[in-house]
């Protein structure tokens, strides 16, 4: 059996085939291959996606049906709209805050932790944990520890003389009590992800460098940072993907208060689509912040790129 | 171009030196060697037997647990790498990927406080005996595998230190091209006299480039000289089996009234009684391929059935079962032999080894008398 049936099915004698019998074209047998992600992206990501665009250039009703279309008057109103340009202050204030201070936070910890020590794995454990807890139950102890009367935050501050500060109340302090809770949350991806990217660098490289003795910020400097780049790279984007589209620590902390000092970006859309069901002005602040994440990307490939060393 | 003596010459002690990571098991023990200046020092033995481990206790890239390590004349256990004045070269190169070729052979000497013009000179010269200098602005991906090896040779130049540690520097290479960089790396470590300690499992790299070597076996010296003289008088099986390609024929044998009788039966004799055997009866024997020609008239020894033939161009290896193993015998020239053939063959008595069937340790040779030299022959 065995002999024969194989030459019969080998992959000469098909290819053969195929040309005598003028098979599918191969776009068709790609396509197929994709579908099953087609169908998907274009149920939950792609039909949403030109519907936000769709409707942004309509007034719609409360149940966020088109009613007049009124071009690009939803845009032209929202930027010379006060409470429009105070969400755009306060989202990218945030994203100052959290992304370089986060970042540098990480890549603190993954050098400290990547030193080959008895019980290291302890401190990566540690330092990675906050990847899983959950925004919803991370925002509720900050939101505890924030309280002006019981939190453990005033306590101490209270301590060293301070006195009460209204973290999540004051104007002052919202959106940076929000930024610390935040850097705090994400600091175990970060961390992980840094941690990864160091490990792969080769052992070989430092050993050189001590055979040649050069110094600590030295190696750090010209071997570490730049063999650390793609990942660098990789976790800076997703950072300020990340920070560009917060809502949930937003929503359990101060709901944008107080006075609109939190009011970030995606809050500011939740508000105006299923607060105020004003759909065709959330379409519209939707579509800047996908254009605004869509260019600091573009931005990060276009500087990035550059200075990043791929092996 | 560098002068011989740009280097200071440096020699390496190492006494009673041992390691072990878990404070209880010696991955390796009772090293004493002493490397001379200028020698070109080779590590030999299988892998896992502790030869890179040494070397990189040397380095300082390990802590040595025992004994005591001197780098002319000064105790190092302690001093850090660099304190040590040597340069090193990895197996994989270790070149790092982001820098040209001329910062990475450059890398790290603004911590000698060398000038830059200085780094520069060296950097040159470096470059133009290795043959990098139309290199020197590329980065090590855009390099073939053996431009790679030259840079990192080229980054172990310029440091001028005394002391240059390789670890199995050619191992990534091809067959072609690590003949070529083997007889390269040791013309240069000549003209610029430099103590180089070569880590290598390849028996024929430590025959051809070695003025010493050392083998090495799960940690344990076996035996330390120079290579022909380890090849003529290997001091056990061990030895003797690593070391030469093919490696030493070995087989049990018993002796009985000066005879040496094989598992089968098949007896060969001893040239002369030997008194140092202390009376054993069970002892290994040990022959070289190329010491087992083919039999003439009436010398033969045995008849032997070939169980393969490798016909090399100059040579030929022959096949065959003896006792309890597979030996090989090397001829030379092209010879015609079927597989299967019955083939007489010769081994000469004064070419026999005998060693110790238990401990492996060598108990009579008899040192060759061959000495082939071209000194007073007209040229």
């Amino acid at each position: 059996m065995s002999a024969v049936t194989k030459t019969a099915n080998s992959p000469v004698s098909v290819s053969a085939n195929s040309k005598e019998k003028k098979s599918m074209p191969t776009i068709i047998v790609g396509l197929a291959y994709l579908l099953p992600s087609l169908l998907l992206f274009s149920v939950f990501l792609f039909y949403p996606m030109i519907k936000t665009l769709y409707l942004s250039l309509f007034i719609t009703d409360t149940q966020g049906n088109p009613l007049n279309f009124v071009g690009l008057q939803n845009f032209l109103y929202l930027f010379t709209d006060p409470n429009f340009l105070q969400s755009m202050k306060a989202t990218f204030l945030f994203v100052l805050y959290t992304v370089p201070i986060g970042l540098v936070i990480a890549l603190f910890l993954a050098l400290i932790a990547n030193e080959k020590l008895k019980g290291i794995g302890f401190f990566r454990t540690m330092f990675s944990s906050t990847m899983g807890m959950s925004v919803a139950a991370s925002s509720v102890i900050w939101m505890f520890m924030y309280n002006p009367t019981i939190g453990v935050i005033n306590k101490v501050l209270n301590l060293v003389g301070i006195h009460d500060v209204q973290w999540l109340l004051d104007p002052k302090y919202a959106l940076v009590a929000v930024s610390i809770s935040t850097i705090w949350m994400n600091i175990g991806f970060t961390f992980l992800i840094l941690l990864g990217g160091l490990q792969n660098i080769d052992e070989k490289l430092y050993e050189n460098a001590r055979i040649a003795g050069v110094s600590y910020w030295y190696q750090l400097l010209k071997i570490t940072l730049p063999m650390l780049s793609p990942t660098l790279f990789f976790i800076i984007t997703v950072s300020f993907i990340n920070a560009f589209q917060t809502f949930g620590q937003i929503d359990i902390l101060t709901k944008g208060g107080p006075t609109d000092s939190t009011n970030v970006i995606v809050y500011s859309i939740y508000k105006d689509a299923f607060v105020n069901y004003n759909v065709g002005s959330a379409s519209a602040q939707a579509t800047i912040l996908f254009f605004c994440i869509l260019l600091v990307t573009a931005l990060q490939f276009k500087l990035g790129e550059r200075k990043v060393h791929y092996q | 171009m560098i002068e011989k003596g740009a280097f200071l010459m440096k020699k390496v002690e190492l006494v009673n030196i041992g390691k072990s990571y878990d404070q209880k098991t010696n991955v390796i023990q009772d090293i004493n060697v002493t490397i001379e200046p200028g020698e070109f020092f080779v590590l030999v033995g299988p892998s896992g037997c502790g030869k890179s481990t040494m070397l990189r206790m040397i380095a300082g890239l390990e802590e040595v647990t025992q004994g005591e390590l001197l780098i002319g004349d000064v105790k190092a256990n302690k001093l850090l790498p660099s304190q040590r004045d040597l340069s090193m070269v990895f197996q994989n190169y270790a070149l790092y990927p982001h820098l040209t070729v001329e910062q990475n052979i450059l890398f790290g000497l603004h911590t000698k406080k060398i000038s830059k013009q200085e780094q520069q000179k060296r950097c040159r010269e470096a470059a133009e005996m290795l043959g990098l200098s139309e290199y020197l602005k590329r980065k090590p991906r855009q390099l073939s595998g053996g431009q790679r090896q030259r840079v990192a040779l080229a980054r172990a130049i310029v440091t001028h230190s005394p002391i240059c540690l390789m670890d199995e520097p050619l191992s990534n290479l091809d067959a072609k091209l690590r003949a070529k960089m083997r007889s390269e790396i040791r013309q240069i470590q000549r003209k610029l006299g430099i103590t180089m300690i070569y880590v290598t499992h390849d028996q024929t790299e430590a025959m051809t480039m070695a003025d010493r070597m050392m083998i090495l076996n799960e940690g344990n010296i076996q035996q330390v000289g120079r290579p022909l003289d380890i090849y003529n008088a290997p001091k056990n099986t061990f030895v003797a089996s690593f070391i030469g390609s093919p490696p030493m024929n070995l087989s049990n044998v018993s002796i009985e009234n000066n005879l040496l009788v094989f598992e089968d039966r098949r007896a060969i004799s001893m040239s002369t009684p030997h008194s140092n055997l202390n009376g054993k009866k069970e002892v290994v024997v040990g022959v070289r391929p190329e010491h087992i020609q083919l039999a003439t008239n009436d010398n033969t020894s045995f008849i032997v059935e070939v169980d393969n033939v490798e016909i090399l161009g100059t040579e030929t290896l022959l096949t065959f079962h003896m006792g309890d193993k597979q030996w090989m015998a090397k001829w030379n020239g092209q010879w015609t032999i079927k597989v299967g053939e019955r083939v007489p063959i010769f081994i000469d008595p004064k070419h026999l080894f005998l060693f110790d069937g238990d401990t492996g340790s060598c108990l009579h040779y008899e040192p060759s008398t061959e000495d082939l030299t071209v000194k007073g022959a007209l040229v």
